[in-house]
């Protein structure tokens, strides 16, 4: 682990022709990365991961835009199967920090919508960029060892996703970004995305690898919904083995915003993601899923928060994973209620499976209520597969080993069933049976 | 609610002093104060080198930095005192013998009627010494053994030393350590293998002296068959100064052998209860701790359960009722570590003004505890807007075939359930106190007789004006 910055911000933000407030910003950061300490075991937050971090290469070179571009025709394969079925209304895609390809039918450009990378974002829509930009996930948040990640995040990012709807703008088609990791390198990356009043808009990003070796991503994404706004997001993850992926996730819900959100956590072999959201109008929704399957040697380590300051919100997490092999998978998760939120609907659920000896699991939902009139629960379990299940499948014919991989790829498919994006819904069950049989 | 706290501090039914003064009372937590204490009890070397060893520990492991406040307490820890003697020249064999002082503590907390009534043995602790104690003569019979910790380190030391501090080390936490160190006081039960405890044992704590804190330890060893069930009641006048206990309670379960520990802490809410529960149950044994949290101003305790041999089973039962000022920090923890081994967990937890009550617990199984099964239920009941409640519960499972299962919810006080009982002819106030007590009765109606018409009568005055 590395205990100074690896480059120096403020060339970093000279090379990358970025205003002075982000210089700052960033030197800012650098001061918060240097004196808070590295997560270890003995960090609540990080208590079944910090192992799996000291493993994290990010003495690895930082990834640098290199002004390359591609064709659609060039684009990487992996991508170009995904564009032939994903049905997007526009795309990114990144080949390490680079946007390679970018398109967005001139229609929505019409309506104001800007899609495109933050540096571009920062040259054309400057205000909206600094207005947002570290205001869900800052620098400092706890001054603790769980600043470490987002205050090296702040300092070094070199390539992001601006998203903006404008007030009632809806996008018919989900907006897709493909960002292809490239092996040998630390990649820091960011996303914005912002919502304005009763706008409407999916949005898919998926991280994937085109070849073999380890590669980090380290990505921050801040999501903006203002009074009505109403978004469906997922963030996919299917790198290679040998990679490494950690991701912090914070909307924040105004009055009566709603989101549908989907974490997935298929490759990788170690993938943290935080997700949360923050309720901080009345009537907003927040809807939380999320699918992990850690085989081989891979580690899936979740967190979500529901942190509901506004009364009357609602929230509701859903997260199911499996393990095999020696896959160990973790889930942690918090409601917290604020004396503000009275009235709040809050629920959170986590199942998991475990299909072999050596494979594990932790499981640790929590719940901080400071207010009484209030509707909570939460339900976790872990459970072997059914044997009265198996054994109704052997009466129609079906092999253990085939009612096995039925079974398990049920168990997780159900959470795509409550998810807004039904074609991605369909892409994930093909890959997650894939995995089952793998 | 300040003039919440005043009601309950006005109230507080066991606040009354008596003036007794002690033989020996050792202040301030020093290597000096441990030979002393150990000296006065004319303990052999090993015991002294144990406690010195142990002081060591407490002073080089770090204040737990989870949970409740304890800053204050830290600032304070040299002010307690940490062994008092009281008058009493060792165990009254009969209630005659019972200095009249402290006759008239144990009749207003009804000791007396109540052994009339059942009990078996009553081992009460007058500060640190057990000063009245019996034993109903066939259990001594039975060989069953039912004396102070100190009685039982002078005459059974062998049985005393093959398990003392091996089921909760010195190193176990901040606080074990500490006790280990100081402890005083507290029962030690053997049941020998095959014999059953038909009546409950139970042994009564008070703490008499301000700012004393009190580290009782209990050792309770159930041999292979045998059956057991010991209870204790806590509680202590109201001083001004914040006071500390924190015990060490250790249950070896034999062999198929059955018990249960019973206890209800009604501290004052100046009170620090540190409390480490443990129990080690083998192959087919069966062990329930029923813990019932109602006083204190921080209460830590979560009772664990090692499930060590196959097909052991544990059952924990919990019940916290925090008020303002209070912050009760409790749980449980079931460790699996062998095939078919199973527990269930049911903790429920009533909040009322700026209470703050907290479940903290963990379930684990090992590598090779197959089949092993798990259920913890949590539910928390808000009385107030400012009330406060947390479920902290962890799951750490290393076996394919375990099912586990953890459930939690938060309600609050309802309006229509209140009304529905009015229009039924209650008063607002009893129809609250009766959704309460309906709220606990899963776990209350485990309680002992004596244990909950307390509990009822408590329930009912902290209900009272608490609506509208």
């Amino acid at each position: 682990m590395i205990d100074v910055l690896p480059t120096n911000p403020e060339e970093l933000a000279a090379r990358l022709s970025e205003p002075g407030w982000l210089k700052e910003a960033r030197t800012g950061a650098q001061a918060v990365f240097e004196a808070v300490p590295w997560p270890t075991r003995k960090t609540e937050e990080w208590r079944y991961a910090a192992g799996r971090l000291k493993e994290v290469p990010f003495e690895l070179p930082l990834a640098l835009p290199r002004g390359r571009r591609l064709s659609r025709d060039q684009l990487p394969a992996g991508v170009k199967r995904r564009l032939a079925e994903a049905e997007l209304a526009g795309f990114l895609v990144f080949v390490g920090a680079d946007l390679v390809y970018a398109e967005l039918p001139e229609e929505l450009k019409a309506k104001g919508v800007v899609f495109t990378s933050l540096h571009q974002a920062l040259a054309e829509h400057p205000e909206r960029v600094e207005a947002n930009l570290y205001k869900a996930i800052p620098a400092r948040q706890k001054g603790d060892a769980n600043d470490k990640l987002p205050a090296l995040a702040a300092a070094l990012w070199t390539h992001g996703v601006f998203l903006y709807v404008p007030a009632g703008v809806e996008i018919g088609g989900p907006l897709g970004v493909f960002h292809v990791a490239e092996p040998g390198e630390l990649a820091i990356g960011r996303t914005l995305v912002l919502l304005d009043d009763h706008a409407q808009a999916a949005y898919i990003e998926e991280h994937l690898s085109e070849k073999p070796g380890a590669a980090v991503h380290l990505g921050m994404t801040e999501l903006f919904l203002r009074p009505g706004a109403r978004l469906a997001h997922a963030n996919v993850q299917t790198l290679n083995p040998e990679s490494h992926r950690l991701y912090r996730q914070r909307a924040v819900l105004e009055k009566d915003a709603a989101l549908n959100d989907l974490m997935v956590n298929l490759g990788a072999r170690f993938a943290r993601a935080e997700v949360g959201s923050e309720l901080v109008g009345p009537g907003a929704d927040s809807e939380m899923l999320g699918v992990y399957f850690a085989a081989g040697d891979q580690h899936h380590d979740h967190h979500t928060l529901q942190h509901h300051v506004a009364p009357h919100a609602k929230s509701d997490v859903y997260y199911k994973g499996t393990a095999k092999d020696r896959g160990t998978i973790v889930y942690q998760g918090l409601i917290k209620l604020e004396p503000t939120a009275q009235k709040t609907d809050a629920y959170q659920t986590n199942r998991n499976l475990l299909l072999s000896r050596e494979a594990s699991v932790e499981s640790v939902p929590q719940l901080e209520i400071a207010a009484n009139d209030v509707r909570c629960s939460h339900g976790s379990s872990i459970a072997p597969i059914d044997e009265e299940q198996l054994f109704y499948l052997a009466t129609r014919g079906i092999g253990r080993k085939g009612a096995e991989n039925l079974l398990v790829a049920a168990f997780l498919e159900d959470v795509l069933g409550r998810i807004a994006l039904k074609n991605l819904a369909a892409y994930l069950a093909r890959v997650i049976e894939e995995k089952v049989r793998g | 609610m300040p003039e919440d706290l005043k009601h309950i501090a006005d109230d507080y039914r066991w606040g009354f002093r008596d003036e007794v003064e002690p033989e020996l009372a050792l202040k301030g937590l020093t290597p000096e104060t441990v030979r002393k204490i150990s000296e006065a009890k004319g303990e052999p070397a090993w015991m002294t080198e144990f406690r010195l060893k142990a002081l060591e520990a407490f002073f080089k492991m770090p204040m737990p930095k989870w949970g409740p406040d304890l800053s204050a307490l830290e600032q304070k820890l040299d002010d307690f005192y940490y062994y008092v003697k009281p008058p009493s020249r060792g165990p009254a064999e009969s209630w005659e013998e019972v200095p009249e002082e402290i006759k008239k503590t144990y009749e207003r907390l009804g000791i007396p009627e109540a052994e009339r009534k059942v009990l078996a043995g009553v081992g009460a602790q007058y500060d640190s010494e057990v000063v009245y104690h019996k034993i109903k003569e066939e259990l001594e019979k039975k060989g069953v053994v039912f004396v102070s910790i100190e009685e039982g380190l002078k005459e059974y030391e062998e049985l005393f030393k093959k398990y003392f501090a091996k089921i909760v080390p010195p190193t176990d936490n901040k606080f074990a350590a500490l006790n280990s160190a100081v402890w005083s006081g507290g029962s030690f039960v053997y049941v020998p293998p095959g014999v059953e405890v038909e009546v409950p044992l139970q042994a009564y704590f008070r703490v008499n002296t301000a700012g004393f804190g009190q580290f009782e330890r209990t050792l309770i060893i159930v041999d292979e068959g045998a059956k057991v069930h010991y209870i204790e009641g806590c509680t202590a006048p109201l001083y001004t100064t914040e006071a500390l206990h924190t015990g060490v309670i250790e249950i070896y379960v034999h062999k198929n052998a059955h018990s249960r520990y019973t206890t209800i802490q009604n501290w004052p809410t100046n009170m620090y209860n540190l409390v480490t529960q443990r129990a080690i149950v083998e192959e087919g044994g069966y062990h329930m701790w029923l813990d019932g949290n109602l006083g204190s101003k921080v209460t830590m305790k979560y009772p664990s359960s090692i499930l060590k041999g196959r097909g052991a089973r544990s059952e924990v039962l919990s019940i916290a009722f925090a008020k303002t000022g209070q912050h009760l920090d409790t749980g449980a923890k079931l460790i699996h570590l062998a095939e078919d081994t199973s527990g269930q967990i049911v903790s429920k937890s009533i909040s009322k003004g700026e209470g703050r009550s907290s479940y903290r617990g963990l379930v684990k199984v090992s590598k090779n505890a197959n089949r092993a099964r798990a259920n913890v239920e949590c539910d928390a009941l808000l009385i107030d807007p400012e009330s406060k409640t947390d479920t902290y519960p962890y799951m750490e499972i290393n076996n394919e075939t375990a099912q586990i299962g953890h459930e939690a919810t938060v309600s609050r006080l309802a309006d229509d359930q209140i009304f529905y009982l009015q229009t039924r002819g209650l008063p607002e106030d009893e129809a609250a106190a009766l959704i309460v007590r309906g709220f606990i009765e899963p776990v209350a109606k485990e309680l002992p007789l004596e244990f909950a018409v307390e509990l009822n009568r408590l329930i009912e005055l902290e209900m009272e004006g608490s609506v509208g």
